[in-house]
């Protein structure tokens, strides 16, 4: 296990560097796009004199490493992200953010689980009728969705659910009450509000663990134990419950990390065409309102979680299957 | 096999089966479209609303904000929905025959406001006159940030040593005791108990704003209404204050959503008003439609216009603006495109405002003349033009139906390609206020119907809201004469006068005056639109809703 | 057990010459049925976007005021818009800004920087392998959209500076073009006499010389295309922002496939006969890596394309008067407009949906017949 310990220590010292990477550029981005706070805070009504003293103020004549080192300083120490600039003036940035977070989770949750045990469902049917017309069949419909863009089908579920059919609410979110801190969000998971985006954030990712699925069963099925079992004159349904379906689901935790993103990048429609608020819609209108503390707070967060996520399941993975190799040690 | 045929059906078979699952996710919820939303509360009227961009009244300076603000906060002197001046906080207002209003030897002014017997915050805290001075000074402070108070409470005497941190009080401003406040300021202007109904000079507590970082999130104020609950991105409500000082409204709570259609929501009885969008516009206007029945329409105080920068090449000549002006046919806009929700402008001047004239007149649209002077111009016609951009407010995937057809119209009736240059809004002000552009399209909404508030504001060629850059001593004459000049019909005339000028010019060329359209349950009663932001829901009341 | 096998071998080496199964390849693409309708709807959608100018019937810009929102008739088959434009002629003027945007990020990121990088960071190993390879790791950990959307809104007005003042040096007009152009041209001269005339080591370095001179012509050519077109700064800085997260993959195959060269018998026995290191890996690195390069090109050519709508949508792609899908859908996609006008949506976003399947079934196909492992 001396590699592995190796592997996952080497893993996670990465991670800093890659954030580092990330923020500087992200930081750059913002640093350099047209109009400062300042420039952007000015309405027409404020005098040159006062634009000059809100720039001293906000420490933006300060050389840009200095800017770098002591937004950094505050996230990492103190937790502050700063705070928003146009659009929720004078709030501070988690304070916007975790709850939208919270909001932007349900659906992602929910079209994740949708996901994964329909795509598994799918998979497994398909590799058992393999040969037949089911197996193509089966995945092909699905695949259907995985090709088409979030971006068209949510279109096409408003006009026939919400337009024509009426049967689902014109508004984005609404539910049960949660407090978290200063704000009060809405558990939209506990209501009508969750289908559309949850239906619509899913649909793209069915086909993707449907098909890994099928693959790995039909590895599985061909395994000697599988084939001893069946030997065995165990029942059918039994060999599949007991060892085709333990085995051939373990490769799904790759999939995750790629259906985290899938979902963060739908989570930008479907908040934005259905008025969800949660940090899709958000991210969208700070980039917009060059609310420059906002996506920077955003795109840290977004790039904390993957690099975290793509981590933990490199290192389960390992784990789960000690025949892959780190690295490409192996040989 | 036939792999094609079985993926397609595989696609229909998919489709069928995600209707099926919906079908049964309806049903095991409970089926009725209106489950989800809260049911209706006694006494409650329910709106749809932008999520406002600060409840402080000290920074606020756009309408979305506003419309919150001016329920939950008060000033000393409020307009009404009728937009006139009246007293608020103050017990009357401050006139020369009561005594109020003080011309001094040195030329300054000085008000005297007697506050009402009896002010409570939402927190049943008095009100004194050292709230009034905290709060004004407060918005004067360079911490507070506010990028509006120099413009409404800069013609205090001492205002620009408090904002330019040269001072810890503002002089002008004292509290003579614990429900009396003097206000002095420069010269006489009969505008400035307007720029005090603005939220800028609004009251508000001071203990909670110097100890709770997160007020605004639940401010204590002394208006009609005070916030209930802010719930991001979904919903305001507003709850009726039982001892408001001028009577307790009527509705007992208000309920904003901030997102949603609001003509599905209102069809399905989720909400009690709702602006009607243009594509909306057709059905609702026809008689055959039930909802026609709840229909109203109206003016508002606001103006759309096109401003050409008289800075920068090629419009720095007027036989240039004049020729552009003209080449715009805004009849056919506003019925093609607009459906005749708006009406065309042909005066700067607004309906409904003290010097507004009929008779005035923008270019007309006239093809061959807009040709001829542009042929006329120094640039000798289309061909001698540099290349032109034209800038709009916006972050959308699509410009404007408007400003595109405007382009067209130039490309068609002028020869002259014109570029559009979109510009997030807040960039987009600061662009336009700093001259960036040559052309482009904006919006004004009257802050109170003074004249000063649209004439002076922007043609004075030394205010710093000049956004064309438009300089004529004869403009500039009239109009100083006409912020000073204190008997009403002279300074309509002299309004009058410069905005025919103005127009002849043409560095702003009037496009369309503003109308709301809007649907109203027949249970709400006295539900006023009034021209500009002003509190106004203390004066609705609710019948008996239909079944 | 041939599942077994296919995890243990990791770099597949073709014995064979190239000629066979390139053949073999397109026999068994052109037998799957689906790939070819796919083709075939790919095809259509290329020549439609790209003969726009001939094809749409109005101008894409042309407004008829007197008949806005029209629904489909004979006169305009998909309705016209709020401006009476006609809604087919700016659905195939879409098609052609899909198309220059999806083209010009395959050559820039999927050819030059993937390709390019790959071979650096697989044969100079050391340091700048190390460099490479993890800057690639960076924007592969890197949240792409948000990542996107934040580099439209904020560098667009220094991408216009940046294509204004390429489109100057770009032109026929300007002599360092000039001068390049004539370079590259000497490059392909060169190349081809080399080929034709001298031994076999000459003829491996003039291989080189030809390639490296057809592909600066192709890209020099293409950029000038590309920044002739007006409006080139919203293309130029999609296609940048969207290379900058299109080439890692690519790199990767191209690095592991030249390591996995240098090492095999052939290579090592062509080098100690005296071949240069360059010319072997490029005689045999090329035939190998095509395939992979072809078949990760296709894959992401759907994604390309749905990001570009994607961004358009969100108002940081292309902006008016230029058309795209992104701006059509946008436009449609409010509940007053898909209830009072509903074929606005469904014709522009029918096409998107069939073109991206079409992209993911091919590119889907190619895999099967062009990835040795692969069942």
């Amino acid at each position: 296990m001396q590699g592995l310990l190796g592997y996952v220590i080497r893993r996670l010292m990465w991670a800093p560097v890659v954030l580092f990477l990330v923020s500087f550029l992200a930081f750059s981005i913002t640093r350099f796009g047209p109009g400062d706070y300042v420039d952007i805070l000015a309405g027409p009504r404020v005098t040159p004199a006062a634009e000059e003293r809100l720039r001293e103020q906000n420490g933006l004549n300060d050389p840009f490493y200095q800017q770098y080192g002591d937004y950094m300083w505050n996230v990492a120490v103190h937790h502050d992200f700063g705070e928003s600039y146009t659009k929720y003036r004078g709030v501070d940035v988690w304070t916007i953010i975790w709850p939208r977070i919270l909001v932007s989770l349900q659906p992602g949750i929910v079209a994740l689980i949708i996901a994964f045990t329909l795509g598994t469902t799918v998979g497994l049917f398909a590799a058992l009728k393999q040969g037949t017309w089911l197996d193509p069949f089966s995945i092909g419909s699905f695949l259907f969705f995985q090709s088409i863009p979030v971006l068209v089908t949510l279109p096409f579920l408003v006009l026939i659910f919400v337009v024509k059919l009426g049967w689902l609410p014109a508004t984005g979110w609404g539910g049960p009450d949660l407090d978290v801190g200063p704000q009060t969000i809405s558990l939209g998971i506990f209501s009508k509000h969750i289908i559309l985006p949850a239906l619509a954030l899913s649909l793209p990712s069915v086909a993707g663990v449907a098909r890994l699925v099928r693959a790995t069963t039909l590895s599985v099925l061909g395994e000697d134990y599988v084939r001893t079992a069946r030997a065995k004159g165990l029942r059918e349904w039994t060999v599949v419950t007991r060892h085709v379906a333990r085995n051939s689901l373990l490769p799904l935790v790759t999939l995750i990390g790629l259906s985290l993103i899938t979902l963060l990048e739908g989570a930008f429609f479907t908040e934005t065409i259905l008025g969800i608020p949660g940090i899709g819609a958000l991210a969208y209108e700070a980039a917009t309102g060059r609310d420059y503390d906002i996506i920077l707070a955003l795109v840290l967060i977004i790039a904390f979680a993957f690099v975290m996520v793509n981590i933990v399941v490199d290192i389960a993975y390992t784990f789960i299957d000690p025949r892959i190799r780190l690295d490409g040690q192996g040989q | 096999m036939n792999r094609a045929v079985l993926v397609i059906s595989g696609i229909l078979a998919t489709l069928v089966v995600a209707v099926g699952v919906l079908v049964v996710v309806l049903v095991a919820t409970g089926g009725d479209s209106n489950d989800s939303s809260d049911p209706k509360v006694e006494g409650e009227l329910r709106l749809v609303g932008a999520e406002p961009i600060t409840l402080d009244p000290a920074i606020a300076q756009d309408a979305s904000s506003a419309v919150y603000i001016v329920e939950i906060f008060d000033g000393l002197v409020t307009l009404d929905p009728d937009l006139n001046i009246q007293a608020d906080l103050a017990t009357e207002l401050p006139t020369v025959e009561n005594g109020g209003k003080v011309v001094n030897a040195d030329g300054t002014v000085t008000y005297t406001f007697r506050l009402r017997p009896g002010l409570l915050f939402h927190d049943n805290k008095p009100v004194t006159a050292d709230d009034v001075k905290f709060s004004i000074e407060r918005a004067a402070d360079p911490a507070t940030q506010s990028l509006v108070s120099q413009f409404f409470l800069g013609d205090i005497v001492g205002f620009d040593e408090k904002l330019n941190g040269d001072a810890e009080e503002i002089s002008g401003i004292q509290a003579v005791d614990a429900t009396t406040v003097t206000i002095t300021i420069e010269t006489d202007l009969p505008s400035f108990l307007y720029k005090l109904t603005y939220p800028t000079a609004f009251v508000v507590d001071r203990t909670q704003v110097e100890r709770d970082d997160n007020w605004t999130r639940h401010p204590n104020g002394t208006g009609a209404f005070e916030l209930d609950e802010w719930r991001l991105g979904e919903r305001i409500v507003l709850k009726a204050n039982e001892n408001y000082h001028l009577g307790a409204p009527s509705v007992k709570s208000v309920r904003y959503l901030l997102t949603g259609n609001s003509i599905t929501l209102y069809e399905s009885g989720e909400i009690d008003v709702a602006g009607v969008a243009l594509d909306d516009l057709g059905r609702v206007q026809d008689p055959a439609e039930d909802l026609n029945a709840d229909y109203r329409s109206g003016e508002r105080l606001a103006l759309d216009y096109l401003g050409f920068n008289t800075n920068s090449e090629p419009f720095s000549d007027p036989l240039v603006r004049q020729a552009f002006a003209m080449a715009i046919d805004k009849e056919q806009i506003a019925s093609a495109i607009f459906k005749g929700a708006v009406p065309v402008a042909n005066s700067i001047d607004i309906p409904g405002m003290p010097a507004y004239n009929p008779n005035a007149q923008a270019p007309q649209f006239d093809a061959e003349r807009a040709r001829q002077l542009l042929e006329d111009s120094t640039y000798g016609g289309a061909d001698g033009l540099p290349p032109i951009v034209f800038a709009e407010s916006g972050t959308g995937a699509t410009s404007g139906p408007g400003t595109v057809a405007i382009i067209d119209m130039w490309r068609e009736n002028l020869g002259v390609d014109v570029e559009i240059q979109q510009a997030e809004s807040a960039t987009f002000f600061q662009d336009v206020a700093s001259g960036k552009y040559q052309a482009f399209i904006l919006g004004w909404i009257m802050d109170y119907p003074d004249e000063e508030n649209l004439f002076n504001l922007h043609f004075d060629s030394e205010s710093a809201n000049n956004d064309t850059f438009y300089n004529n001593p004869e403009v500039d004459t009239l109009l100083r004469d006409a912020l000073k000049q204190t008997d009403q019909q002279q300074r309509i005339q002299l309004y009058q006068q410069a905005e025919q000028i103005i127009l002849d010019d043409v560095p702003w060329f009037p496009l369309f005056h503003d109308r709301y359209h809007l649907l109203v349950k027949p249970y709400v009663q006295n539900y006023l639109v009034p021209s500009a932001v002003v509190e106004r829901l203390r004066f609705i009341t609710l019948g008996q809703p239909a079944p | 057990m041939q599942a077994a096998f296919e995890q243990v071998e990791e770099v597949a080496v073709p014995q064979r010459a190239i000629a066979g199964p390139w053949r073999l390849a397109m026999r068994r693409l052109l037998r799957k049925k689906l790939a070819v309708i796919a083709l075939v709807a790919i095809f259509a959608f290329y020549a439609v976007g790209l003969f726009a100018p001939l094809i749409a019937p109005y101008d894409y810009r042309t407004n008829d005021l007197n008949r806005t929102l029209e629904g489909p008739t004979l006169r305009h088959p998909f309705g016209t818009d709020r401006l009476g434009r006609d809604q087919l002629s700016r659905v195939i003027w879409s098609a052609r800004t899909t198309i220059i945007v999806t083209a010009a990020t395959i050559m820039a990121g999927g050819l030059v920087l993937s390709v390019g990088l790959g071979l650096l960071s697989g044969y100079v190993g050391g340091k700048v392998d190390t460099a490479i390879m993890r800057t690639g790791d960076v924007f592969a950990s890197l949240p792409g959209l948000p990542m996107l959307i934040l580099i439209g809104a904020t560098l667009r007005p220094k991408a216009n500076d940046v294509a204004n003042w390429l489109e100057a040096r770009l032109s026929t007009g300007d002599p360092a073009f000039i001068v390049l152009l004539a370079v590259f041209s000497i490059a392909v001269a060169a190349g081809v006499a080399s080929l034709l005339s001298g031994g076999d080591r000459d003829r491996g370095a003039g291989g080189v010389v030809l390639f490296a001179g057809l592909l600066g012509q192709f890209v020099l050519w293409g950029l000038q295309a590309v920044f002739a077109t007006p409006r080139s700064a919203d293309y130029f800085l999609i296609f940048t922002a969207l290379s900058l997260f299109v080439w890692v993959g690519g790199a990767r195959v191209i690095r592991s496939q030249v390591l996995a060269l240098r090492e095999t018998d052939y290579v090592l026995a062509a080098q100690s006969m005296g071949g240069g290191t360059w010319r072997v890996l490029f005689t045999h690195l090329l035939p190998n890596v095509a395939p992979i390069i072809i078949v990760g090109v296709s894959a992401s050519l759907g994604a390309i394309a749905g990001s570009e709508i994607a961004l358009t949508f969100l108002g940081v792609g292309v902006h008016e008067p230029t058309p795209s899908f992104g701006a059509l859908i946008s436009d449609s996609v409010s509940q007053p407009v898909l209830r009072a006008h509903p074929y606005l949506l469904i014709f522009p976003a029918v096409v998107v949906g069939i073109l991206i399947f079409a992209f993911n079934l091919l590119g889907d196909a190619l895999n099967d017949v062009l990835t040795p492992r692969a069942r």
